[in-house]
């Protein structure tokens, strides 16, 4: 037992000092009040009667002198304001909370993530008082939910605060924040509370080996159907119109029954009944579902108890209304392409002369192609596809390959999608020097062939060899890359616009914008800042999104979050991880308060039996 | 008219002589058809009335010898003849500090509450022509007031009364004693006092028996000496003795002390019954008239 208030030695003097005094007071004689009596003989026989008892009578006052020494001591107990436990130094815990997607998951109810809360708050109420704790809530990105709190309730009251989110949780990143935010603090301690539906690797560190790691899980089923892909594609001989693809994952050992809708704008377009196999994915392939320009959700219902997670139920797309774009062409003449961008509907088409090429006039149309002609000025404002284009280009002199085998194709590139290079034969190409920020589109043996870059929201693309001296033109591959190229100039991609929570987007805004309104699924209203023409944000809400006027979806950007079966037992750093245990006694379990009640019981006991004559 | 003696003494007013005087009318309604000072005594002397007979002795009055037994048995017998002489009646008052005690609002202390009730029997004792003394008594006998007849004598009787004072310890067998050896005549002894004498109150009655008296006894209590209301601690002082007791008093102290002092009247209650003692039990708070008439109704005092 410690004392925080008086010390000890004082307390123990005091209460030897007071207790001289109280005996001093009782051995000294009682002054009391004279009263005269008619006759004393008949007080005398009561009094030989009481006599009787005198030995009760002395242990009484011996009694009542004991209770006002206990009391003297009780209070000074309390002034003393005895601890007790030993003197402790206080753990440091960080109680890092599973925010991640799996975490809505209702196989426990009303959720994982209220019972999360519970289960943390139940840590947080078992912590001695020595001990500070930090709540961190372990999302896509993790951060802490307030500072150290040496008050319970402060963080009991962050904790009430955390909520789950449409992410991923980046539980190697929180680790990170909870290692930072202990190192050099005495007996550090993580607390680790979730599903544990976390990758194995973010817990094999060596970092963690000072630590004491627990892991409180939380969760009972893994049962849950999700729907792991959902594309919307234009249809690359209409690309007004597009085909849908949908898969279904079933993430429960028994085949499903669901219902799969698909709703255009709320609008329920399409439904169908699928049979997806114990762990097996169901998909459906829709061809030519519709024209762009409205927002296409994907929805699936199954029977009660088969699917505890809801966020992964859904899918969002919005496929954007293509709106036509205008091109000049300035070539001598080039049958290739001319045929090429006429074939594309949406092309409205001018020629010009190199002779006859206005800059000023080309700053007009949406893009610029210049066959085997440079200018000394790409167009202000146009982005520019250079064909063969000379020393003055703005990718540098190149230098010269002869026969080049196409080696290398950047496919994830929107300009390469359903892009085939392979086989392309070419007479002679130039290999462009490119610059930071480059993308090599098709290279041959690493020297860039196909040059994209972007510059602001201007783009600009460099096809490093003749049409007229490769087969290219005479591929299918051709027209499609060149609706691929226009596509990416005028910033319509050629598949429907999905983005993914827990990612940063890059959303293409109009021209001459520094910031662009964000409005959140939720209704929350943001203001995203605007970089080379395009808003920055980052999102973690499954939905649509307004962004700077224009929708877009954001579905599930985790297909892991799906499979939501809990981890009773997790291993980190080479041991299995233990439940929280109870620190020991701290300083700060006062006991002040009920020595003072104590004190206050006895002083009214021995009020009442002293006006009741019991111990007098 | 109105009588006062000095502070603190028994105080008689118009009313209270007024009360005398009713006490005396209703006294006689239950006194009628005896005869006015004509209580016979049991002594044999000089009367008409035959009483007994006893042997002659060298000196008696050859008058008296009944000559007719003496023709019949030749026994020289003396007729003996109840004598005839007026009652005397003595009250004896205790004066002892203890009879001061009790004086409140509302109520008297049980001396004045016992002078009343003197004043109001020596009244009518006048009345009747009866002789009446008065004595107070503490420690040992005091003043005196000779026996006297007739109504007028009141007023130095209540001059006697107005000036007892309260005042030493009570000793009930040396007070009666001296009266006794003091007093020639016998006759009626009325005693009012609260008969706490620490050397009992059993000898100085049983005295008054011996030497032919007959005692009255009026037993004078005050109600807050049989309930006090005390508390708490204390040191109680006997007024009388001076002596000292520390005690706590609770409310379990207080129901004994209670029942100790009823145990004491009904003790001097038995004690009177027992030997034929007229007893009446009184508290100041009973009013003395009431008293006065129970004496009467009770019989004995008069007539």
């Amino acid at each position: 037992m410690t004392f925080a208030g008086l010390s000890g030695a004082l307390v123990a003097g005091l209460f030897a000092a007071g207790s001289a005094a109280l005996v001093a007071l009782y051995l000294l004689k009682l002054r009391r009040r004279r009263v005269e009596v008619a006759f004393a003989a008949l007080w005398r026989k009561v009094l030989s009667e009481r006599e009787t008892t005198s030995l009760l009578r002395r242990l009484k006052r011996w009694l009542s002198l004991l209770v006002q020494v206990a009391l003297l001591g009780l209070l000074l107990l309390a002034i003393g304001d005895p601890r007790l436990g030993e003197v402790l130094e206080g753990r440091h815990v960080v109680v890092v909370l599973d925010a991640s997607a799996s975490m809505k998951a209702t196989d426990v109810r009303p959720s994982r993530m209220a019972r999360a809360r519970e289960e943390a708050k139940r840590v947080v109420r078992g912590l001695p008082r020595a001990d500070a704790a930090l709540i961190v809530l372990a999302g896509a990105q993790p951060r802490p939910l307030g500072p150290w709190d040496i008050d319970p309730a402060a963080a009991l009251r962050r904790i009430d605060g955390a909520e789950a989110s449409d992410t991923a949780a980046d539980i190697g990143r929180a680790l990170d924040l909870a290692l930072d935010a202990l190192r050099g603090r005495a007996r550090p301690v993580i607390v680790l509370v979730g599903d544990g539906a976390w990758p194995r690797s973010a817990l094999e560190r060596d970092d963690l080996a000072g630590v004491d790691l627990r892991y409180v899980p939380v969760g009972v089923s893994g049962e849950n159907l999700a729907i792991s892909a959902f594309q919307g594609r234009r249809r690359p001989d209409d690309r007004r119109r597009f085909d849908l693809y949908l898969e279904v994952q079933s993430f429960r050992e028994a085949p499903t029954e669901v219902t799969l809708d698909i709703l255009t704008d709320g609008v329920l377009a399409y439904r169908q009944a699928l049979r997806v196999g114990g762990g097996a994915r169901a998909w459906r392939s829709l061809p030519d579902f519709g024209a762009g320009g409205g927002r296409i959700e994907a929805r699936i219902a199954a029977p009660p108890g088969a699917d505890h997670l809801a966020v992964d139920d859904r899918a969002l797309a919005v496929v954007p209304e293509r709106r036509t774009r205008r091109v000049l062409l300035v070539s001598e003449g080039n049958l290739f392409l001319e045929g090429a961008l006429l074939a594309d509907s949406d092309v409205v088409l001018e020629r010009a002369a190199p002779a006859a090429y206005d800059a000023a006039a080309a700053a007009r149309f949406d893009a610029v192609i210049f066959d085997r002609f440079t200018p000394p000025e790409p167009p202000a404002g146009a982005s520019v596809l250079y064909v063969a284009p000379g020393a003055g280009s703005p990718f540098g002199t190149p230098s010269r390959l002869r026969e080049p085998i196409l080696t290398d194709v950047a496919r994830e590139h929107p300009a390469m999608r359903g892009v085939s290079m392979r086989d392309v034969n070419i007479r002679e190409a130039r290999a462009f020097p490119g610059r930071e920020g480059d993308v090599a589109l098709a290279g041959s043996f690493g020297d860039a062939v196909v040059v994209a870059r972007s510059d602001g929201a201007r783009r600009l693309v460099a096809i490093g060899f003749d049409l007229g001296q490769s087969d290219l033109p005479l591929r299918a591959a051709f027209p499609v890359l060149l609706a691929n190229l226009l596509d990416w100039f005028v910033g319509e991609e050629s598949e429907a616009e999905a983005f993914a929570t827990g990612a940063t987007w890059r959303v293409p805004v109009a021209a001459g914008q520094t910031t662009a309104a964000v409005v959140t699924p939720s209704g929350r209203k943001l203001e995203a800042p605007v970089v080379d023409g395009r808003a920055v944000l980052w999102a973690d809400e499954v939905g649509f999104y307004r962004v700077a006027g224009a929708t877009i979806a954001a579905s599930l950007g985790a297909p892991e979050e799906s499979r939501i079966a809990p981890r009773a037992q997790l291993v980190a750093a080479g041991r299995a991880l233990a439940p929280p245990r109870a620190g020991r006694s701290g300083l700060r379990r006062d006991i002040w308060s009920y020595l003072a009640a104590l004190a206050l019981v006895i002083a009214a006991v021995e009020w009442v039996t002293y006006h009741r004559r019991v111990t007098v | 008219m109105k009588v006062e003696e000095g502070e603190g003494a028994v105080v008689f007013d118009e009313g209270f002589l007024k009360k005398l005087e009713y006490l005396y009318i209703v006294s006689r309604k239950l006194l009628s058809g005896q005869s006015r000072a004509e209580r016979r005594t049991h002594k044999v002397g000089s009367g008409i009335e035959f009483a007994d007979h006893r042997d002659y002795t060298a000196g008696d009055d050859l008058r008296y010898i009944d000559w007719n037994v003496y023709g019949r048995t030749d026994r020289l017998l003396l007729r003996l003849f109840e004598e005839e002489e007026d009652l005397h009646i003595y009250l004896l008052i205790d004066a002892s500090r203890s009879m001061g005690l009790g004086a409140r609002p509302g109520v008297a202390s049980k001396l004045h509450y016992a002078s009343q009730v003197a004043a109001a029997l020596c009244y009518v004792g006048l009345a009747n022509l009866d002789r009446v003394g008065l004595a107070g008594f503490s420690g040992n006998l005091g003043a005196r007031m000779s026996p006297a007849r007739g109504k007028g004598r009141i007023f130095k009787v209540l001059e006697f009364l107005g000036g007892l004072r309260a005042q030493g310890a009570t000793d009930l067998a040396a007070s009666l004693r001296a009266f006794v050896h003091q007093t020639k005549r016998r006759g009626l002894v009325v005693l009012l006092s609260d008969l706490y004498d620490p050397a009992g109150y059993q000898e100085g009655l049983n005295l008054l028996r011996y030497h032919r008296f007959e005692p009255f006894v009026v037993h004078v209590y005050d109600q807050q000496e049989a309930r006090p209301a005390l508390r708490g601690d204390l040191a109680l002082c006997d007024c009388e003795t001076g002596e000292e007791r520390e005690l706590t008093v609770s409310s379990k102290v207080l129901e004994r002390y209670a029942a100790e002092h009823a145990r004491y009247l009904a003790e001097a209650e038995e004690f009177c019954s027992a030997r034929h003692v007229p007893y009446f039990r009184t508290h100041t708070g009973v009013p003395f008239d009431q008293l006065v008439l129970r004496v009467f109704r009770k019989g004995g005092f008069l007539g």
